[in-house]
């Protein structure tokens, strides 16, 4: 289990945590939903031992991340960053690479780095270089970067989690279904997933479990039939969502846009 | 890593032509060091550097070779490695493809302890015991070395954090100040302290001593090691503190080990050799040239062309108008800033944009 409990952290003089509760289990697939500034990113850091709460605990599998070493915590998680930097001129291949520790001989790593490319639907692109790309297919490049962190760190017996900030942002349809698909298919081989999102189509389709940040906190959580409900959306966003269940079963929900701004903003009961 | 168990064959053709850059730069190295010890006011040919060395030959000709040409080349040696590696491993720490040790300041200090000792030191000299007086220059040096690249970290770190950028302001800053103290020294020096501390910040292999050159020598051969094996650190820094955290790199460990093994190795070839420019600038610009961006083959490649530059440079001063010897840090100013200027050109013309040099 990778869960924090009551976290605080204040960041640049701002509240950035004010009790933010939230548990990621093996296998699943957990969205990270909210208004920007609600605190996802900070919490996915906290989660992923790259920031210590200044009050309350983060546990990782029963240790606190902030203790373990850069490269212990490298085996045990895997994170697709924001916005990493542009990095040099690698190809595909190499960038993935990268990410492997080097305890992990040569022969697997290229094994690893495979399987991969694969995953992120990448497979024909290895020779490719990462600059040369384009914008989708470049965060497909970095995504696999982290999947081959996360299998390399299960081939030395750890590898449970793999937090994803945003990683959908920025991209067109068919590339977020990709990347959300890899994470899917991460979560089947025994990971648990933590996505941070946006787009709460895409959190209804693919998320096993969803959680709503605002102010600090974590208002919601759990599975996205319970959690995605009209009045919350219109609670945290400000705007009416339309949220209903497909022939098929499937959960739809989409925003109804007024051009003029709301008559009734924030309708708190 | 996985190198040698790459299928692909676009993988191949790169690690093949790696390999051949970097023998072909060691057989240039092995070819300048043998030029090295054999050319110069006093030729002498290989087979008698040789017995000379093997302890058969003259006795001119092994007191020339042993006292002056082999802590040369030592000395060369050491310079080359130090400031390439220094170089190398600085850009791809600071994410930076100014870095080099002149520009976080290490250079100033080390030239500012020397010059202070050449020109304030006899008052010190005299009350010293006569075996350390010769490292008096050297020790001065490589203490302001040291004082300037502490100061700069120092200077950086807020938070627990170290940022690049406020880094590379202040070596702007002690270089400033380094600068204003050492015109002041000038200002206040004598006529022959005024000659002696211009012939200093030119540098030069040759002014150096047996001990002083393998007092260079030793740091250079501790820092290679050390600096060599941050190439998968320095690939990962490229994408950003957070990534290379998130990949397992100890990001402020990384930053003081290659800051000390910089200070440590430039600080004692300064000392020795006086400043010498832009060899940490050109040789890692030209090793990514020739083999790509990955550290891996970067750092090697770099670490010989430096070599190589040092040891031809003061081939080349040698050579120029014997006996005299212009100074080396004089020749690769002229020869480096035009140089890097035409990389530079180079690449801008090409499309590319100068981050990728």
């Amino acid at each position: 289990m990778l869960a924090g409990s009551d976290l605080h952290l204040r960041l640049g003089g701002r509240a950035a945590l004010r009790g933010a509760t939230l548990a990621l289990r093996s296998g699943e697939v957990t969205a990270l939903l909210g208004p920007n500034g609600a605190g996802k990113s900070t919490c996915l850091a906290c989660l992923s031992g790259a920031l210590r709460p200044d009050a309350g605990r983060v546990s990782m599998d029963g240790v606190d991340p902030g203790g373990l070493s850069p490269a212990a915590l490298a085996e045990a998680r895997a994170v697709l960053e924001q916005s990493p930097a542009e990095g040099l001129p690698f190809t595909v291949a190499a960038l993935a690479t990268l990410a492997i520790p080097r305890r992990i001989a040569p022969a697997e790593a290229e094994g690893i780095r495979r399987r991969a490319l694969a995953a992120a639907g990448l497979a024909g692109f290895a020779e490719r270089p990462v600059r040369a790309l384009s914008g989708g297919e470049r965060r497909r490049a970095h995504l696999a970067r982290a999947l081959a962190q996360l299998l390399a760190g299960r081939a030395l017996g750890a590898g449970r989690w793999l937090l994803l900030d945003e990683p959908t942002a920025g991209l067109d349809l068919a590339h977020q279904a990709a990347i959300l698909r890899a994470a899917r298919a991460a979560a089947a081989e025994g990971a648990g997933v933590l996505a941070v999102l946006h787009d709460l189509a895409l959190a209804a389709a693919f998320a096993d479990r969803v959680a709503i940040m605002a102010e600090g906190r974590v208002v919601a959580e759990g599975p996205p039939a319970g959690v995605l409900t009209p009045d919350r959306l219109a609670e945290v966003y400000g705007l009416p969502v339309e949220v209903r269940r497909r022939a098929d079963g499937a959960l739809a929900v989409a925003p109804l846009y007024h051009l003029a701004e709301e008559p009734k903003p924030c309708t708190s009961p | 890593m996985s190198l040698a168990a790459e299928t692909a064959p676009p993988r191949r053709r790169r690690a093949s032509r790696r390999t051949i850059a970097t023998a072909a730069l060691g057989a240039l190295v092995a070819a300048l060091a043998v030029a090295t010890l054999s050319l110069g006011p006093a030729a002498i040919p290989l087979g008698r550097v040789l017995a000379a060395l093997a302890g058969a030959g003259g006795p001119t000709e092994t007191a020339i070779l042993v006292e002056i040409r082999l802590p040369r080349l030592a000395l060369g040696v050491a310079a080359g490695l130090a400031l390439a590696l220094s170089g190398a491993a600085l850009q791809g720490l600071l994410r930076n493809p100014l870095a080099d040790p002149g520009l976080v300041g290490v250079t100033a200090g080390a030239s500012l302890g020397a010059v202070s000792v050449i020109v304030l030191g006899a008052a010190v000299a005299s009350g010293l015991p006569a075996a350390l007086r010769p490292w008096l220059l050297p020790g001065a040096a490589f203490l302001g070395a040291g004082a300037a690249l502490a100061f700069v970290f120092a200077l950086a770190r807020r938070a627990g954090e170290t940022s690049v950028a406020t880094l590379i302001l202040g070596g702007v800053a002690v270089n400033a100040i380094a600068g204003a103290a050492l015109g002041a020294l000038a200002y206040v020096s004598d006529d022959d302290e005024l000659r002696e501390l211009t012939f200093w910040t030119m540098g030069g292999l040759g002014a150096a001593g047996r001990p002083l050159a393998l007092a260079a020598l030793i740091p250079a051969l501790i820092l290679t090691p050390l600096l060599l094996a941050q190439a998968r650190t320095l690939d990962l820094m490229a994408l950003g503190e957070r990534a290379a955290f998130h990949a397992g790199v100890d990001v402020e460990r990384a930053k003081r080990r290659i800051g000390l093994a910089a200070a440590l190795g430039v600080g004692a070839v300064t000392a020795a050799a006086g400043p010498i420019g832009f060899v940490g600038l050109v040789a890692p610009h030209l090793a990514r040239l020739l083999v790509g961006p990955d550290h891996r083959a970067v750092l090697p490649c770099a670490a010989l062309l430096g070599v190589a530059l040092v040891l031809s440079a003061d081939l080349a001063v040698r050579l120029a108008v014997p006996p005299a010897e212009p100074p080396i840090g004089l020749a690769m100013g002229l020869v480096g800033g035009p140089f890097f200027l035409w990389i530079l050109l180079r690449t801008l013309h090409g499309g590319g944009d100068a981050r990728g040099l």
